[in-house]
């Protein structure tokens, strides 16, 4: 049995490793030279994707009686805890949210641009979503991206002319300036991935499961929900964890406003 | 092999189009445990957060973290495969 000099065995690791650094640096300069032009090549994909397993739910409906029942009394849940949604967004009325922007000179900005989610986790092994509109349609960096029925889930990132990129704020690690609706008590809410979130609060701080969490701005929008609070008896700090108001992994539709 | 090679890298190349990451991060990281030198692996991972991550080349996210973590599973396998035998 012939054995490779221990010299020669390490120059072929060397050699490889390289070739495999070298890759690594060419495809990073490769990829970020043409992020925008893979992303468009890829999104039709997404599209029909998205077309075709909607229309495969109707035909499922179609031959199956029971599933259709199921499928309608699912549609019929969402569409309820969508509307618990809404409502629990409405922190405060229309008119005394108008009232107080008149009393700022400041005027409420409506509208906004309505988009199609082509990606969402858990496609995405991010919190990061992509939408069907981009410079086309005015979008710019820095926009808020809220769920129709009101609450705020992230911020615009990344804008190319056909789509854009939305980092959800339930991003691990990104942190954001929020208010707890009980007491008006501002926090500072971490991401922790999949549409969870954690506030640390001092001890004495009155916070209950169910409590709301809304946006730092002027015209605060819900933000995530407290689902639970863990406090130690020795800590003098209790660690507040909250969720997302609507389940991420099912967003289909974005408005974007600046 | 390299059909077989070929076939692989054109499914995962689907399965991160279209499938969720639970399922194609275990299956890119079989394949490079699979195949000798699977550098294509460290393509798929750059294709990865071009698509779904903040994209790639920012240095505050580490040079596409994906791909940075594919570049060293395939480092520490070089040595590993040369020396461990598995025997069915």
């Amino acid at each position: 049995m012939k054995y490779l000099p221990r010299s020669r065995v390490k120059s072929a690791y060397s050699k490889r490793i390289f070739l495999l650094i070298a890759i690594f640096v060419l495809g990073v300069l490769f990829f970020s030279l043409f992020d925008n032009l893979i992303t468009t090549a890829v999104s039709p994909l997404w599209r029909a994707e998205n077309r075709f397993s909607r229309s495969l739910l109707g035909v499922g409906q179609f031959f199956h009686t029971s599933a259709t029942l199921r499928e309608e009394n699912r549609a019929l849940v969402e569409r309820l805890s969508s509307l618990e949604l809404e409502l629990s967004a409405l922190s405060l009325s229309q008119s005394e949210t108008e009232r107080l922007l008149a009393l700022m000179g400041r005027q409420s900005e409506k509208g906004g641009i309505v988009v199609t989610v082509l990606t969402r986790p858990p496609q995405s092994p991010y919190d990061l979503v992509v939408v069907d509109a981009g410079e086309r349609e005015s979008v710019i960096v820095g926009f808020r991206a809220y769920l129709p029925e009101g609450p705020e889930v992230g911020v615009v990132t990344q804008v190319f002319p056909s789509f854009s990129r939305v980092k959800l704020l339930s991003t691990s690690g990104e942190k954001t300036a929020a208010v707890l609706e009980r007491h008006a008590v501002p926090v500072e809410l971490e991401g922790l991935g999949g549409g969870n979130f954690k506030i640390v609060l001092p001890r004495e701080t009155q916070v209950e499961v169910g409590d709301r969490i809304l946006s730092a701005s002027l015209k605060s929008s819900l933000v995530a929900i407290v689902a639970e609070v863990i406090l130690e008896p020795t800590d003098s700090f209790k660690e507040v964890l909250a969720r997302s108001p609507a389940s991420i992994f099912s967003i289909r539709y974005l408005a974007l406003r600046p | 092999m390299t059909r077989l090679r070929l076939s692989v890298v054109v499914i995962l190349f689907f399965a991160i189009i279209l499938f969720p990451f639970w399922i194609y991060i275990p299956l890119v990281g079989a394949a490079m445990i699979f195949f000798p030198f699977f550098w294509e692996g460290i393509l798929l991972a750059l294709l990865i957060d071009v698509l779904y991550g903040g994209g790639v080349g920012e240095m505050s996210d580490l040079l596409s973290p994906m791909a940075f973590a594919a570049t060293l599973l395939l480092i520490v396998l070089l040595p590993l495969r040369e020396r461990v035998r598995i025997h069915v």
